[in-house]
């Protein structure tokens, strides 16, 4: 039976009229999948005596900045109503160590409304600390005007980015690129991407640094001109940058 | 290459078609010959001016192609067409290849957002359960409903336009191998 293509489009239209208007009353009700629910979790702790941070993140970016007093954590995001007991935040203390996990469980979803991911923003009170991590699965990782003796940062699948780090810093990721922004070279720095370019640019140029640049598919690029690019030395700086398939480069700026 | 060389070899590269069809065409191959020779030149330089045989071969299966596909446009037609246009060098595969594919992938594209889209009530059934949050959902699951019937039926008649634009990038095709065959 050879269905009239008319009659399907008229049908269509009707459907869509029905969704339309059955939507909007259900939304000024407050009872649509359109009323979706905000997810605004927030904790705070005291950064007293803290020394090391481990953040957590399964599907949600994270940013870590510095600034204020505390160590204030905000996990934002919208989503369904019924979904919103998927999303989770802790946050505990012990012993000068901060551990922040944020997770979503991770269900199959075969049709949804919203995008289903969240934001997580670190916010740690400017100074030096022992060790910062910050490790995610399927999220990007940014960090601003941090510093630590060592700071990691590892991201399964997604985009690691720094602005104004200081410290010895060590990035991973398996795809995602890397754009590590530092304030100067003067500790290790360590970038690997399996699939992904690296990009590392300092604002103070180092007057003597051992480079080491990997890729196999990929152009490598170095731009310090006045920098003495030395063999592997104690007292000097090294920065290794490694990319199966992506590109690499290191260049002095902001 | 001899006439009757050429003659063999052309016969033996048209054997996909029909004994009439390839009797006729041989036939004009041969008259090609026989014009030649009156005119003074010989079987090498007749074959020379006609072209390999192989090639020949390729743009006369090209040209029948096109001609079926005309009688009876549907995109298996078009599809062998084009395939056949292609073996002919890289400035067919540039001007049917990358037309044919880019129009079968928005097709595809349009044929899966379709089938998602009608299906999608069932996929919510399935992700949500009978609950009320799916209750809720049924508004919206109509209206995606609806809205899948509608690119069914942009998706089928895409097939239609699709059809047309490959004949006429085929005819114009073809037209310049009949020249350069004459």
């Amino acid at each position: 039976m050879k269905v009239n293509s008319r009659k399907l489009i008229m049908i269509g239209l009707v459907l869509i009229g029905i969704a339309v208007i059955g939507n909007l009353v259900m939304y000024a009700i407050g009872v649509s999948p359109f009323n979706g629910v905000k997810i605004n979790e927030e904790r705070s702790v005291s950064a007293e005596g803290v020394s090391r941070i481990d953040v957590f993140s399964n599907a949600g970016d994270v940013r870590v900045v510095s600034g204020g007093d505390e160590i204030t954590v905000k996990m934002t995001g919208r989503t369904e109503r019924m979904h919103k007991g998927e999303y989770h935040l802790s946050v505990s203390e012990q012993g000068g160590r901060v551990v922040i996990e944020a997770a979503r469980d991770l269900k199959r979803k075969l049709i949804s409304i919203y995008p289903d991911d969240y934001d997580l923003l670190v916010e740690i009170p400017d100074r030096l600390y022992e060790q910062l991590g910050i490790s995610t699965e399927i999220a990007n990782i940014s960090a601003e005007r941090v510093r630590a003796q060592h700071i990691s940062m590892q991201a399964v699948h997604g985009d690691i980015k720094t602005a104004g780090l200081a410290g010895r810093i060590g990035a991973r990721t398996d795809t995602g690129d890397i754009r590590l922004g530092v304030q100067a070279i003067t500790d290790d720095i360590q970038a690997e991407s399996l699939l992904g370019d690296i990009k590392l640019v300092t604002e103070e140029k180092p007057e003597k640094l051992a480079l080491e640049m990997k890729t196999l598919i990929g152009e490598r690029k170095v731009e310090l001109p006045g920098t003495a690019i030395v063999e592997s030395d104690p007292g000097v700086p090294t920065v290794q940058l490694s990319a199966e398939a992506g590109d690499i480069a290191v260049s002095a700026g902001r | 290459m001899t006439k009757a060389e050429y003659l063999a070899e052309l016969e033996k590269r048209l054997g996909d078609l029909s004994a009439d069809e390839r009797a006729e065409l041989l036939a004009d191959y041969e008259a090609h010959f026989e014009h030649g020779r009156a005119s003074g030149r010989s079987d090498e330089e007749i074959a020379e001016r006609l072209g390999p045989p192989q090639l020949v071969a390729r743009e006369i299966q090209y040209q029948l192609s096109v001609d079926e596909a005309r009688a009876n446009p549907t995109v298996r037609r078009i599809a062998r067409a084009v395939f056949a246009g292609v073996g002919l060098g890289l400035m067919n595969v540039l001007m049917l290849l990358i037309p044919f594919a880019i129009g079968m992938l928005l097709l595809a594209g349009l044929f899966v957002l379709a089938a998602y889209l009608t299906v999608s009530p069932v996929l919510m059934l399935v992700q949500d359960g009978w609950s009320v949050e799916f209750l809720l959902k049924l508004p919206l699951a109509a209206g995606l409903l609806g809205l899948g019937l509608i690119f069914w039926v942009a998706a089928v008649k895409g097939i239609t336009l699709f059809v047309k634009w490959m004949l006429a990038i085929l005819q114009s095709n073809v037209e310049k191998v009949k020249e350069k065959l004459k």
